[in-house]
């Protein structure tokens, strides 16, 4: 079980380091993207090593391509290693998705069917990072912008099946039930309902971007740039109450980067979430998912 | 149709710019579907795009944003990243500039994609512990000049035909704007088909980039094949008489270049 504080952390970036390490904001943690840091020196380890010594971190993966056919790269589980030993991170967490194609990398998440086929193939990789590593990873739910249409599974089963073969844990990132729901043209209760919630670990909030499609539809676009809108702030509080107990959160930023405060006040609003879902509870009071 | 098959036709579909409705994505008219997958085909050039921009400011700024941006659209089309760390990804870039039939009139433009890529990879390599300048000045003269001195695995040298410290360090003095606006005089001190050689390594997390004369360059080269000091400056006092030994030794105590001495 993770041991990050079950309460909102936000993204580390680079434009944060030096306002970080100077006024030691209250944030309860934070996340970072090992292949920001997959390099042998440079500054960013430098401001890691330090910001580490102050505050949990989570290391959050986009580039194994567990999704893929081919097996996980050894080569990228030995720089995972070496970041996991010298950052000792709580929480470690990779993609339902993929993004390697043979040796042809994408710098961007591509869906995969939920195919029986599929789940073999995607059990394996996380059976096989997971023996790398030593340690359970948790595994992302994607934003999705097209329908591969009839499936063995739908996405909660998919990764119910995942969970049970593999023992890992589920990061539910309810910005992307928004997205996916959306533009499957799903109610995010309906995409929802299968998911295995009680495996979830870690929740990510983030924004996105709406985008114009014909015939009066929108496309909603995952693009981790904005403040969290309203229907993920709602859907989060319903979580919770499902979930019915507090559960790490990060507030995601990846583009567009703003102010620090920013982010702090996103996490603010997250932390206020938790306290109103939970002020009343006790360990009695947890009901069974 | 398999996984190997869909993984297959959505990378190639996703990394080119064809705009059709593949078979493998359902539900939706083929108009809706084509504007579906033209988001994974915008994600994965935009945010490779972006790691272009980063790696290579000079070259942005040398031929514009949106001739950039074109030029980015096409390497990448043309070569997939080969791993998912991109910090220091596309060092085929300089090549593709250097062959890419528009860019003939900037002769010196694969050189500065060079020395913007090796800026790149200095920043994110690992400064060795160098040896104190304590330890280095307990040995005596005489004898130090018979060891050999490892110099840090970040230090690189590039040779070029074009005055390429001067084109880059004009460049990135400066922003795109004033860049564009800047009149021409303003380049006209710089000697284009002056041969120029830069020297970058990493120290104290930031990048060191020097114009170095070319008898330093032989110090340096002679060093780094596992010669002694003795015979790296002579081989730099040959190629420049006045050489200054004890300056050239003192840059390299002075920005802790020296990782370890050995007696030969």
């Amino acid at each position: 079980m993770s041991t990050l504080p079950k309460k909102a952390g936000i993204s580390l970036k680079p434009q944060h380091y030096l306002e970080i390490l100077e006024h030691q904001p209250d944030v309860a943690w934070f996340e970072v993207h090992p292949e920001n840091y997959m390099c042998e020196g440079g500054p960013q380890h430098a401001y890691l090593d330090a910001i580490r010594q102050h505050y949990p971190l989570s290391m959050h993966g986009v580039g194994a391509s567990l999704g893929s056919i081919d097996a996980v790269e050894p080569s990228h589980l030995e720089q995972w290693q070496k970041l996991i030993y010298r950052y000792q991170p709580e929480q470690i967490s990779e993609h339902l998705a993929w993004c390697r194609y043979q040796q042809k990398f994408s710098n961007d998440l591509l869906p995969i069917p939920y195919s029986q086929e599929a789940l073999q193939a995607f059990s394996a990789n996380v059976q096989r990072m997971q023996d790398a590593l030593g340690r359970k990873i948790l595994i992302e739910n994607p934003s999705v912008y097209i329908s591969f249409g009839e499936q063995d599974f739908s996405e909660g089963e998919f990764i119910r099946e995942v969970i049970s073969i593999t023992g890992c844990g589920l990061l539910l990132d309810l910005n992307n039930i928004v997205v996916t729901s959306n533009n499957l043209e799903l109610s995010p209760e309906i995409l929802l309902k299968a998911y295995p919630l009680e495996h979830v670990e870690e929740i990510h909030l983030a924004g996105h971007r709406v985008s114009d499609l014909n015939d009066d539809k929108t496309l909603l676009i995952d693009n981790h740039g904005a403040e969290v809108c309203n229907a993920v702030w709602q859907l989060y509080r319903s979580t919770l109450n499902k979930i019915n107990k507090p559960i790490p959160t990060l507030i995601e930023w990846d583009t567009d980067i703003p102010e620090l405060d920013i982010l702090l006040s996103e996490a603010n609003k997250a932390n206020t979430i938790i306290d109103q879902c939970f002020a009343d509870a006790t360990p009695s009071a947890e009901k069974s998912l | 149709m398999n996984l190997e098959e869909l993984q297959s036709n959505f990378f190639s579909y996703v990394s080119s710019t064809e705009k059709k409705a593949a078979d493998w994505h359902k539900a939706f008219n083929c108009e809706e579907k084509i504007e579906r997958l033209s988001v994974y085909q915008n994600n994965y050039f935009a945010s490779l795009n972006e790691v272009l921009f980063d790696i290579f400011p000079n070259i942005v700024k040398l031929v514009g944003e949106d001739f950039f941006k074109a030029l980015a659209q096409k390497y990448w089309q043309a070569q997939p990243p080969s791993s998912s760390v991109l910090l220091t990804t596309a060092e085929s870039f300089p090549i593709f500039l250097q062959e890419e039939p528009t860019l003939q009139t900037l002769p010196y433009i694969a050189d500065i994609a060079r020395l913007d890529y090796f800026y790149n990879q200095t920043y994110y390599a690992h400064e060795q512990e160098a040896v104190a300048a304590e330890t280095l000045a307990e040995i005596p003269p005489t004898e130090l000049a018979e060891h050999q001195l490892e110099l840090q695995s970040s230090l690189i040298i590039l040779e070029s035909n074009f005055a390429i410290f001067d084109i880059w360090q004009w460049h990135s003095s400066k922003d795109e704007n004033s860049v564009n606006n800047a009149s021409a005089s303003e380049q006209e001190h710089i000697s284009y088909d002056e041969q120029q050689t830069v020297l970058l390594f990493q120290h104290q997390n930031t990048v060191e980039i020097f114009n170095i004369d070319p008898a330093f360059q032989k110090f340096l080269v002679t060093l780094q094949g596992g010669a002694s000091l003795n015979e790296a400056l002579h081989s730099a006092v040959e190629v420049d008489c006045e050489f200054n030994a004890t300056e050239a030794v003192s840059f390299l105590v002075s920005y802790q270049l020296i990782v370890s001495v050995k007696h030969i």
